[in-house]
């Protein structure tokens, strides 16, 4: 596991590699595989955002020599906690009530243009998760075609807690994927639970030991490379259509949310908390 | 992770309800040997975030491992001011209320024992 001294300042670039400060990827073998490191646990704030572009900017002209893109965490916390709560905060401080507003709506819009990508590429796309997958982490799980994970990963969509909604296309993707009951039970109870509870109701399809996922999805992705690539861009295209017009409405209601002095004072108290256990109602 | 005194009361399938006791004794022999601590440095009434020095992620990766080896389902609510073992214990119990796990006959059609069926066959062990 990489430790937070090791972690790369710069960035590097050579063909179909980078190397940033919050993740990396690389083409291997006809397989994308992207790494994941920024500490604590790779929270996605602007900089992971930034990142992210790249990725869905390079995407473009990889994916041609790949049949399938794999999405892991090299930091042993887990795959990713979610948004980066506390930059959300500090940076909406001492801005305008409108300006942070348009801060939040434009970070969202470009999250969700990523994501939409990653959701469409004309790869098998598979997130191999261990540990929290929590928000905005899970909401990159589900953008996936497949989720591998390791029987100690937890999910959980905790916004509600906070007096908001996942705002990363977590509900559509979420019920696009699932009955509406284990939806509504997650998002309305704000509970986590685990991988073995995500096998039963279908929001994986593998669970495997600890520490085994990245293992399982390489296995997975080289069994893909054997199938016709059109057959399956054609098999993803009919199965997984993307729900704009959902996504669409998550924005407009994450960001009316935003808005409420309740979310503020939830997310201060977040934000703040020196508990071992960070306040959440 | 092994624990070797883990299994020594843990709850299978058709199994009779374990004590309280032993299920606190189980929760100390697993955070200990997780969090290499020293087992007898842990009491029942300790505060597990001080007495493990963990966060709240190391908190889910430890419900997670209880779960996982009790079979039962927490609830992130249910757990809520909860940091002293014994109480997790007593909350750990009462996930394992065997009045609330249905259960399937005793011998299937084929002659197998329960035991014998694998547990994707049955609803989880405890939905609260």
């Amino acid at each position: 596991m990489r430790t937070l001294q090791e972690q790369p300042r710069g960035e590097s670039h050579s063909g179909h590699s980078f190397r940033g400060q919050a993740m990396s990827w690389q083409l291997k073998h006809g397989t994308i595989e992207l790494a994941l490191y920024r500490e604590p646990c790779n929270e996605l704030g602007s900089l992971a955002l930034d990142e992210l572009e790249k990725f869905a900017a390079a995407l473009e002209s990889i994916q041609p020599e790949a049949h399938a893109l794999i999405i892991y965490s090299e930091l042993k916390c887990g795959f990713c906690a979610g948004a980066d709560l506390r930059e959300l905060y500090h940076g909406s401080q001492g801005m305008e009530k409108a300006e942070a507003l348009r801060g939040v709506r434009d970070f969202l819009e470009r999250i969700h243009k990523v994501l939409n990508t990653i959701d469409a590429a004309p790869l098998t796309t598979i997130a191999a998760v261990h540990g929290v997958v929590f928000g905005g982490g899970f909401e990159l799980a589900l953008a996936c075609d497949l989720i591998i994970a390791d029987k100690m990963a937890r999910f959980c969509f905790p916004e509600l807690r906070l007096g908001l909604i996942p705002g990363f296309g977590g509900i559509p993707r979420l019920k696009r994927d699932l009955g509406n009951g284990v939806v509504r039970d997650l998002l309305l109870t704000g509970r986590s639970f685990n991988a073995t509870k995500a096998l039963q109701v279908g929001l994986v399809s593998q669970m495997v030991g600890e520490g085994e996922a990245l293992r399982a999805a390489r296995a997975t992705a080289a069994q893909l490379s054997k199938f016709d690539r059109q057959t399956a861009i054609a098999a993803k295209r009919f199965i997984k259509p993307i729900p704009h017009e959902e996504l669409r409405q998550e924005i407009d209601i994450f960001c009316d949310l935003f808005e409420r002095p309740a979310v503020q004072a939830g997310l201060k108290k977040f934000v703040e908390s020196t508990e071992a256990q960070p306040y959440l109602p | 992770m092994k624990v070797s005194t883990a299994n020594r009361g843990k709850l299978k399938k058709g199994e009779n309800m374990q004590t309280a006791d032993q299920t606190l004794d189980e929760i100390l022999t697993l955070a200990a040997a997780h969090f290499k601590v020293p087992r007898e440095r842990l009491g029942p009434d300790d505060d597990f975030f001080k007495t493990l020095g963990i966060d709240s992620l190391q908190t889910l990766d430890l419900l997670t491992r209880l779960e996982h080896h009790f079979h039962v389902e927490l609830p992130d609510y249910e757990l809520q001011g909860v940091s002293d073992f014994r109480t997790l214990a007593s909350r750990i119990q009462a996930g394992c209320d065997p009045d609330s796990i249905p259960r399937p006959p005793r011998r299937a059609k084929s002659g197998r024992s329960w035991g014998t069926i694998r547990d994707t066959s049955f609803p989880s062990r405890v939905m609260k």
